[in-house]
């Protein structure tokens, strides 16, 4: 039983950053396409996005270990 | 076989206070700082120039300019405080990929200072009424648990275990963090205006979303620590597990991602509290 809710945590949970990092790329690629003399600046600031993004995933995925590897 | 546990393994006590595996390896990072630090510090006063400098030169440059531009003039009095945060988090994430660290293992045979009701407890009850035999149908969830606690004892335990993936040195940078905010929240603001962000009695809705920022100040602390702690705790799993299933060269990859997302938790740490220590020095005047 904890393999199965430890699956369905990180499954469910890498959905929602999965979005959100596609759309903060495809936005980053976006402004530097229509300005590239800023790339530095966006690509800094999408870097930054990115790790936000990717704590929510993390989050789940920590409590996926949680689940599996303590009694 | 594959040992993963989320808790850092005790190696041995001294004197009741337990050492970890991930304080060895922390003990390891601060011994890398202050080495650094000599050889830099060394070279500059006798007015040399070799390859340490340069490169130290060149990273606190980068960073010395990033940060102002988050900080503007507040920069001389943090910059301090966020180098020590990059560069302690990025010798931390890179100390725990070099080889050796989440190989060696050993079964410690820890002799625990318990105490005494402890001890008492660890002798497994015996049901002396019922027949011998039967006793195994009888065995309570006490009578497994004590026996799986001494055998607890001689598990295999890493020798040692990247410092930040231990959820106690990204709670504490964390709490020193948020601590921080506050402090100059409240030195550069007086305790008044400050606490007027939070307690906003203006209007009914403003008082709410006041509480919500306090509230938003303790959930930092969390978010944090589990965001550094993931990153590198994931890191660590990923490879172990990948070493596990294919040997050789398969976990390379994952290593080079490895030293890419170690740069970037460090770097994200240090801007996400340059940029909250902003806003608290700057509160907005609604």
């Amino acid at each position: 039983m904890q393999d199965i809710a430890a699956a369905i945590a990180i499954g469910f949970g890498a959905i929602g950053p999965g979005i959100g990092i596609g759309l903060i790329g495809a936005k980053a690629m976006e402004a530097i396409g229509r300005n590239p003399d800023a790339q530095d600046k966006i690509q800094t600031s999408m870097f930054l996005a990115f790790a936000f993004a990717e704590a929510i995933a993390i989050f789940a995925l920590v409590l996926s270990f949680i689940i599996k590897f303590v009694k | 076989m594959l040992h993963v546990s989320v808790k850092p393994e005790i190696l041995f006590y001294i004197s009741n206070f337990p050492i970890t595996n991930s304080y060895l390896a922390t003990i390891l990072t601060l011994l890398i700082f202050f080495i650094l630090a000599y050889n830099y510090n060394s070279a500059k006063l006798s007015g040399k120039q070799n390859t340490l400098t340069t490169l130290l030169d060149f990273v606190q440059e980068q960073l010395y300019t990033y940060m102002k531009g988050i900080t503007k003039s507040y920069v001389t009095i943090l910059y301090p405080l966020l180098g020590s945060y990059f560069f302690f988090i990025i010798i931390s994430n890179y100390l725990g990929l070099l080889p050796g660290f989440g190989s060696i293992t050993f079964k410690p045979e820890i002799k625990a200072e318990h105490s005494a009701i402890e001890q008492i407890q660890l002798e497994p009850k015996t049901n002396e009424n019922s027949l011998p035999f039967l006793s195994e149908f009888f065995k309570t969830k006490e009578d497994t648990d004590i026996s799986e606690q001494k055998n607890q004892n001689h598990e295999t335990v890493h020798l040692l275990r990247g410092p930040t993936a231990d959820l106690n040195t990204t709670i504490a940078l964390a709490l020193i963090s948020v601590f921080i905010i506050q402090y100059y929240g409240i030195k550069i603001n007086g305790a008044k205006n400050y606490a007027k962000k939070f307690f906003n009695t203006s209007s009914a809705m403003m008082f709410i979303l006041g509480l919500f920022e306090l509230m938003s100040e303790f959930i930092r602390i969390i978010s944090f620590s589990f965001r550094l702690f993931g990153n590198i705790f994931a890191g660590e799993v990923i490879l172990m597990v990948i070493a596990f299933l294919i040997p050789y060269f398969a976990s390379f990859p994952f290593l080079l991602f490895e030293f890419f997302v170690g740069f970037i938790q460090a770097f994200v740490f240090t801007t996400l509290s340059a940029i909250f220590i902003m806003q608290a020095i700057e509160t907005q005047h609604h």
